[in-house]
């Protein structure tokens, strides 16, 4: 009886606790369907982790040391979503870069904030890269600062990024008027020829290795994903890192991440700063996309709809959809989402060089 | 919560340079988009004189 009860005995209310948040991840992912891919195996790991001497730890630890520590797992994952994304509307929309760029405002916004509320300079920039709405770049940044809340950003980054379609209306309507909302813009997709989808991936690759090398892996990883998709000949190849690649890997990276989340580095009070200003992340992303698009408006001819601004987060396809929905809402008649998704896609691209900017940045001081 | 206004401070460097660094890439990246469009119409064009 002992051997079966004596665990019963080192049972904590933090456990208990971890226990909850780990049911109420699987609650959101079953029933609401937010990042089912990772909140669901994060849940159970978190459960499984959180009990009395649990052998999951060991198991877990392993698994985090050969995929996570070494950040091949993010790195994968990245040839899965390059392999996903059509640059296609950014291609014939060169200058939609620029929002990609904007939008990221809230990653620098943020790492002020952190370092303003006592955070080191690691954790800070680790923190701050919850702003670039993409669950890979937040755990390479975080891996590679050697940050201590890992566990907690990851949490953050994912929550939020399934938060956007609640988190982004708000923002944009705090910031623009109806009429903005409502403002059409014409599509007049550029030609894009099959040479110049192949060699964007291989430019995009050199100029980010060249500008920000640490940025390297982040990048090459995901445009090599993106060249499998373009150069028609691996099509095969292509489907599996959409697929199985992209699948397995959001399977082991989730159970792998719950094994950070025991309850005594998880329930601290930084957990909830780091919520709290992973929030701020998102938020001011949204603001700098939208007040660019504003500031674009000063000078152009033709207005653009400030809120393809807020595409430029990341959070690839989703904030597109969102913002797309927004016009639509305004206006029946007004069509921005092929816009929307060149800022979206742009966002993807300006989020990983910023992964690769902090790193430049901040690695050599940590 | 300890509030440290001098890392703040310090911090708004990285801000102003990180968000700038990004607009700079962009641009590179930008023109080399446009540079590729030419030169694959160029290509393009090539091609179908010799075809013709």
């Amino acid at each position: 009886m002992t051997q079966i009860f004596g665990n019963f005995a080192d049972l904590t209310v933090q456990m208990v606790i971890m226990w909850i948040i780990g049911g109420v991840m699987i609650y959101l992912a079953i029933k609401k369907e937010m990042e089912p891919t990772l909140l669901l195996p994060m849940g159970f790991g978190c459960i499984l982790c959180n009990m009395p001497n649990s052998g999951m730890v060991h198991t877990l630890q392993i698994l985090f040391q050969a995929g996570v520590d070494n950040e091949l797992f993010p790195l994968l994952l990245f040839i899965g979503i390059g392999a996903m994304i059509d640059f296609g509307p950014l291609l014939a929309d060169p200058k939609l870069l620029l929002f990609g760029a904007a939008a990221q405002f809230g990653i620098f916004f943020t790492l002020s904030m952190a370092s303003l509320f006592g955070f080191e300079l690691r954790d800070a920039a680790s923190i701050a890269i919850i702003g670039a709405a993409d669950g890979p770049t937040s755990i390479f940044v975080a891996q590679t600062l050697k940050s201590n809340y890992t566990a907690a950003i990851i949490v953050a980054a994912y929550s939020y990024m399934a938060l956007v379609p609640i988190v982004q209306p708000f923002c944009i309507r705090l910031v623009t008027t109806k009429e903005e909302r409502a403002i059409r813009m014409e599509y007049t997709p550029g030609k894009i020829t099959k040479t110049t989808r192949i060699l964007f991936p291989i430019v995009v690759s050199a100029i980010a290795s060249l500008v920000a090398p640490d940025s390297a892996a982040l990048v090459g990883f995901l445009m090599f994903g993106n060249l499998l998709r373009e150069c028609g000949v691996l099509r095969s190849l292509s489907e599996c890192a959409q697929n199985t690649l992209a699948n397995l890997i959001s399977l082991l990276l989730g159970l792998t991440v719950a094994v950070r989340m025991q309850a005594d580095s998880f329930l601290v009070p930084q957990t909830l700063m780091i919520l709290g200003l992973g929030l701020i992340a998102f938020m001011f992303d949204t603001f700098g996309g939208v007040f660019f698009g504003k500031f674009i408006n000063l000078f152009a001819k033709k207005k653009i709809n400030p809120m393809i601004g807020a595409a430029g987060i990341s959070a690839f396809p989703m904030s597109s959809r969102v913002i797309a929905k927004m016009a639509r809402d305004e206006d029946p008649y007004n069509f921005i989402l092929m816009q929307a998704a060149g800022a979206n896609v742009a966002g993807q691209v300006a989020s990983v060089i910023a992964g690769g900017l902090v790193l430049a940045m901040i690695g050599p001081l940590v | 919560m300890l509030i440290n206004v001098n890392a703040f401070i310090a911090s708004l460097r990285y801000m102003v340079e990180g968000w700038l660094g990004i607009f700079v890439v962009m641009g590179i990246i930008i023109a080399c988009i446009y540079g590729l469009n030419r030169f694959s119409d160029k290509l393009e064009e090539k091609a179908g004189k010799k075809e013709s």
